[in-house]
């Protein structure tokens, strides 16, 4: 099986059942680029990001919709990921079922430290709730992230 | 009413030393011993002291009632995740059964915190399990012996619903360990540490550092219904009655009903399932007691994996139903950690 239809089979596990909650008229991915304004104590952590993707531009890319789908995830969530420690708990799992047994394990190495120091900058490591502010902040760094890993 | 013995005056402790044995224990309670009275004056009070006196009125107001409903909730099953050892912990060592049921209640209202990721409503905080050694855990990680030095006396035997009271409004919760800035070794539920005060009340240093981990509300349930649902939503349930129990369960974990016991006993868990109410006649809720392994038989949920703890057994809601129950909630546990980090990736 090709590493696109692994993706397509990890995405699809992604939305229904990692971090959960799709809705049926659920808005797709934007297909052009958004601009986000982002918090600029992350653009530190993000430099980190736009390097390792520069070094590994065709496996950054394919990272890049995880993290854009990550995002528009903890913006429709209603709860589920009610706490920055259910957050961790659901990336993990989904990180997971998107890149299990695919050319991506290990493609980008350091790709996991910096891209939770971007997520850290933006809501810190306190296991603390996702209010209506920390939950903006978080969607936001995941689609920065996105941005950097697909060169944008 | 509730179903618990009305005689004002205990029975007499049967020990000079106020510490049986666990067969000792069961003996004493089969004779009579009231280690569960009841007090309407305490019960008033706290119901007219709660938001939701009803344990209903909670559950409409919060949009959970009927949440379970035709389900089986196995509330317990977390908590024995983590500490495989806290439940049934230690036999009681003197009357104390009240405080034993306060206890394990408070520990089912821990894990509801823990496992749903409530936030605590003063601090805004998630809760995480507490640091506990080997001996606490096999003590049931939570101490008995703060609620009950506020007994009021130096004899045995306490009301559920002052219990809760004095949980709510007197002393907290203490973890099983050793105080040495207040040089008291608190690891063991026993009757020493459980006699320290009773008749006069303790240091108020000592009130001072175990009021971290009070609870804040409380509501009666009076029908399986709110039982159910309130386990289901994570709160704990203390409750008092007369009722005693065969120390035998069936091939599904059942016990009927046999003798009579003056006692205190928490409920852990709930069976709604229809094929559980089609063999029983109606639903069931499971019984922590707190005698240690005093009971024998399958320990096996039936339909799943699952098993309940040692010294549990499922009850006939009918056998249950006219004890005074009360769902504690609003626990001020133990905050969460830090994170360690978000996870990583697989991608490197």
């Amino acid at each position: 099986m090709t590493t696109q239809k692994w993706l397509l089979i990890g995405g699809a596990l992604l939305a229904l059942s990692a971090l959960g909650n799709q809705q049926p008229d659920a808005p797709a991915s934007p297909s052009t680029p958004v601009v986000v304004p982002v918090d600029a104590s992350l653009q530190s952590s993000l430099q980190v990001v736009r390097q390792l993707a520069a070094q590994h531009k065709e496996a950054a890319a394919k990272l890049g919709p995880f993290y854009r789908a990550a995002a528009d995830v903890v913006r429709r969530d209603d709860g589920k990921l009610g706490t920055t420690g259910q957050f961790r708990a659901g990336k993990i799992g989904a990180d997971a079922l998107y890149l299990q047994r695919t050319p991506l394990v290990g493609s980008v190495p350091g790709w996991g430290a910096a891209v939770d120091a971007v997520i850290i900058a933006a809501v810190g490591l306190e296991d603390k709730a996702l209010d209506a502010t920390s939950r903006a902040k978080l969607a936001d760094a995941l689609v920065a992230i996105a941005d950097a890993a697909e060169g944008r | 009413m509730p179903n618990i013995p009305g005689d004002p005056k205990f029975s007499a402790w049967p020990d000079d030393h106020n510490e049986l044995n666990q067969d000792g224990i069961v003996a004493a309670y089969n004779r009579g011993f009231i280690g569960a009275k009841d007090d309407p004056a305490a019960r008033e009070r706290l119901r007219s002291e709660s938001m939701f006196g009803a344990m209903s009125d909670a559950a409409h107001a919060n949009n959970w009632a009927d949440s379970h409903a035709g389900k089986l909730v196995a509330a317990w099953v977390p908590l024995v995740k983590r500490f495989p050892r806290c439940l049934p912990g230690k036999a009681q060592q003197r009357g104390s059964c009240v405080v034993h049921s306060t206890r394990n209640a408070h520990l089912l209202l821990m894990t509801g915190d823990i496992v749903t990721g409530r936030i605590d409503e003063k601090t805004g905080k998630a809760e995480d399990w507490p640091e506990i050694s080997p001996e606490g855990e096999a003590n049931s990680i939570l101490q008995t012996a703060t609620w009950y030095w506020f007994r009021g006396s130096n004899g045995d035997g306490w009301s559920c619903s002052t219990a809760v009271n004095v949980a709510k409004n007197r002393i907290g919760a203490a973890l099983c360990k050793n105080y040495p800035e207040l040089g008291v070794d608190l690891t063991l539920c026993n009757g020493r540490n459980e006699g320290l005060y009773g008749g006069r009340q303790p240091p108020e240093a000592w009130v001072k550092l175990f009021s971290a981990h009070m609870i804040r509300e409380s509501s009666y349930c009076e029908s399986f219904e709110e039982v159910r649902d309130a386990l289901g939503n994570g709160y704990g349930i203390t409750t008092c009655g007369s009722e005693g129990y065969s120390s035998t369960r069936d091939e599904n974990g059942v016990s009927a009903r046999r003798g009579s016991w003056a006692h205190a006993m928490a409920f852990i868990g709930a069976d709604d399932r229809a094929e559980t109410k089609s063999k029983y006649g109606g639903p069931l809720v499971l019984v922590q007691n707190s005698w240690g392994q005093f009971n024998s038989g399958p320990r096996r949920v039936m339909g799943t994996d699952l098993e309940i703890p040692h010294g549990s057994f499922w009850a006939r809601w009918a056998d249950v139903r006219r004890r005074e129950i009360i769902a504690i909630s609003g626990f001020a546990g133990w905050p969460r950690r830090k994170l360690p980090d978000y996870g990583g990736s697989l991608a490197g």
